[in-house]
């Protein structure tokens, strides 16, 4: 990623203690930073303290990748003079991938990306991690998504037997 | 874990080596215990346990989970409620919007499916606390299940319905009685409503009070009952009557109207046509469509056009008055054009043109609007004393910098018809597509002589592509003009 010297530098904080130095135009994909850059403009150092490093350094992972990929899109729509729409086209089928192979997580780390998505304000990568989720929802029984997620059934056989009751057809086997 | 996070932390943090190598290792492990690097380190909050990491899904707040069983289709928002306590009653948090291809079904003969389908529907709109949103019901045919039908729309009217789609059955089958429960609703905006028919109109006095989109289609209506159905309907801004018999001199006077659609499939008996449709007051006017039988059969009058950005079907044989720009009454032979009258606000027009006809008169009409941007027509213009008409003609004045597509709608490649294309070829400015639709489909030959014919070199606008598309490929590429005549949309 070409980075230029002037360009500010912002340095984030994880709640472990870890410090990450990202470029300005980076962090302000998350909304929240954004609006604490917008608040108070000499702020250089932001502490997180609701996302650990190993998440923190995915978003970033996230941020860098779609930054460099808007920039890429803007650099050539300045040099041809109107964006050609094949090449845009297969940037966005390339950012696409990309987004797939980052979603290949397992759901603990989806789920905490999905918390700080949600905190640091970054809608890309909320609805991205929304859909993988929905997506693992999608066409299973209860029993398998219990399986997916581990989520502890509270019910009694009594409770479940009777929520299934009242919509057998929600439990059928889908087509 | 395929992710490369060894490079990425140089990246991100050249200064801190440690860390490094520390993420160097947590990738390593996470792809089999995910957890274990984390609880490595203790002193991270919300961490504390496994068990309390094990179900981390159902932890995530409400809105969160809600977002998440929004993108599902409803059966497997609902699947979701045996999960845990926890999950419940989530997916009732989300707005509702239920439509009959919940099951994937689109067999409307099996009856069997129909009740199970609409068994679910009341089951569902029932458990949801609303709002329900949508609500869109297709093809049940049998008599025997309106009374549930009937369960279904007192649900949906107290649980703050917005847009409703009924349609039960075709052409007049079967129609379903509309529930006074429904017509008074007041959170209901907008309704398409097929194969229905309203209750007597002193019923009908307060109906639809909050409408905004109203569209019927095979319904029966009568003068009183749409005057008062639009008097009371007093926010209206789309109404769309289609294939609606029993109505005979209709009166609009809409203040908020924007779009106006009547059109009946052609081949229909002249009887269920309105004798006369006079638009006397709908300032806000902005699109006006036709029908092509209902403008050979039906008198039709506009009076409000400073806003009109959509015209069509217009004909010169018809008998129609729109503003003070066209008249012609039902014994005079031939339109009258008041060109100093322009419509400088229309943008797309649609112009059909039926039996003979004089083409000066055609070329006075299209310089009624020095705006156009999109231009339909349909019909033959190829009479052999109109050869050499358009070689004499000036250019029309939206030829200079407005129209950029040109559609020519049952298109022969004749004579008159080649030489008026060829005169938007050498004058369009800025047109950027024409359309040849043409009854059967052409040879890749008389395509070629076609283009030939066109003297394409000749052409004024650099961007001008000529497309030849059959009947079925335009109609699927420009849906809301081919309904106008094509029955089968």
């Amino acid at each position: 990623m070409a980075r230029s010297s002037t360009e500010n530098m912002i340095t984030l904080m994880s709640s472990d203690g870890e410090e990450f130095m990202v470029t300005e135009k980076v962090a302000r994909e998350c909304t929240t930073i954004r609006n604490m850059l917008e608040d108070d403009c000499v702020i250089t150092n932001i502490p997180l303290p609701n996302v650990t490093s190993d998440i923190l350094s995915m978003v970033i992972e996230y941020c860098m990748e779609h930054v460099a990929a808007a920039e890429k899109a803007a650099a050539e729509t300045a040099e041809k003079g109107s964006s050609s729409a094949p090449a845009a086209a297969k940037a966005n089928k390339d950012l696409e991938e990309w987004d797939k192979a980052f979603m290949n997580v397992d759901v603990y780390t989806l789920c905490d990306l999905i918390l700080a998505a949600n905190y640091l304000n970054v809608s890309g990568l909320l609805d991205l991690t929304i859909q993988t989720a929905a997506n693992l929802i999608k066409g299973k029984s209860p029993e398998q998504i219990r399986k997916t997620f581990h989520i502890q059934n509270d019910l009694s056989l009594e409770e479940e037997e009777k929520i299934r009751s009242q919509t057998p057809w929600a439990f059928e086997k889908s087509e | 874990m395929q992710r490369p996070s060894s490079s990425r932390r140089r990246v991100e943090a050249p200064s801190d080596p440690q860390s490094q190598s520390q993420s160097q290792s947590q990738s390593q492990s996470q792809s089999q215990h995910l957890h274990l690097p984390r609880a490595e380190r203790s002193s991270v909050p919300y961490e504390a346990s496994d068990e309390n990491r094990t179900d981390l899904i159902s932890k995530l707040p409400d809105c969160l989970l809600c977002s998440i069983l929004s993108l599902l289709p409803i059966r497997d928002a609902i699947r979701t409620s045996a999960l845990s306590s926890r999950w419940r009653h989530l997916w009732k948090l989300n707005p509702l919007h239920l439509h009959d291809s919940i099951f994937g079904f689109d067999h409307p003969n099996n009856s069997q499916t129909h009740l199970k389908t609409l068994e679910a529907l009341v089951c569902i709109a029932s458990a949801h606390p609303g709002p329900i949103h949508s609500f869109r019901i297709f093809h049940f045919t049998k008599p025997l299940f309106l009374c549930k039908v009937d369960t279904l729309m007192e649900t949906l009217a107290t649980k703050g319905i917005r847009d409703l789609s009924l349609s039960f059955g075709y052409a007049g089958r079967l129609r379903y009685r509309l529930p006074s429960s429904l017509l008074q609703c007041q959170s209901l905006r907008k309704a398409s409503l097929s194969a229905c028919f309203f209750p007597p109109s002193p019923v009908v006095n307060s109906c639809f009070p909050n409408f905004r989109e109203l569209t019927l289609e095979f319904v029966f209506l009568w003068d009183h009952l749409l005057q008062c159905l639009l008097e009371s309907c007093k926010q209206i801004e789309v109404l769309q009557l289609i294939n609606c018999s029993g109505l005979q001199y209709v009166r609009l006077n809409c203040a908020k109207l924007q779009k106006f659609t009547i059109h009946h499939q052609n081949h229909v008996s002249e009887s269920v046509h309105a004798k006369e449709v006079v638009i006397e007051d709908a300032p806000e006017l902005r699109s006006l469509r036709f029908g092509e039988s209902t403008v050979n059969h039906t008198r039709i009058s506009v009076r409000n056009v400073q806003k009109l950005e959509v015209l069509g079907f217009f004909s010169m044989n018809a008998t129609m008055r729109i503003g003070k720009t066209f008249s012609k009454s039902y014994n005079q032979r031939e339109m009258s054009v008041n060109r100093s009258m322009g419509l400088p606000t229309v943008k797309e027009l649609a112009v059909l043109v039926i039996g003979p006809f004089n083409c000066s008169l055609l070329s006075d009409v299209l310089r009624c609007f020095p705006c156009l941007e999109t231009l339909y027509i349909k019909g033959y213009i190829e009479q052999d004393q109109h050869i050499g008409f358009w070689e004499r003609q000036a250019p029309f004045v939206f030829c200079e910098n407005h129209l950029k597509s040109l559609t020519m709608i049952e298109f022969c490649g004749q004579g008159a018809e080649v030489e008026f294309v060829k005169f938007f070829v050498e004058h369009g400015q800025v047109l950027e597509r024409i359309t040849l639709v043409c009854e059967d489909k052409l040879t890749a030959d008389s395509r070629t002589t076609l283009r030939r014919d066109l003297c394409l070199e000749n052409r004024a606008s650099m961007h001008l592509e000529v497309e030849i598309l059959n009947e079925f490929d335009f109609a699927l590429d420009s849906r809301e003009w081919a309904s106008l005549f094509y029955d089968s949309l």
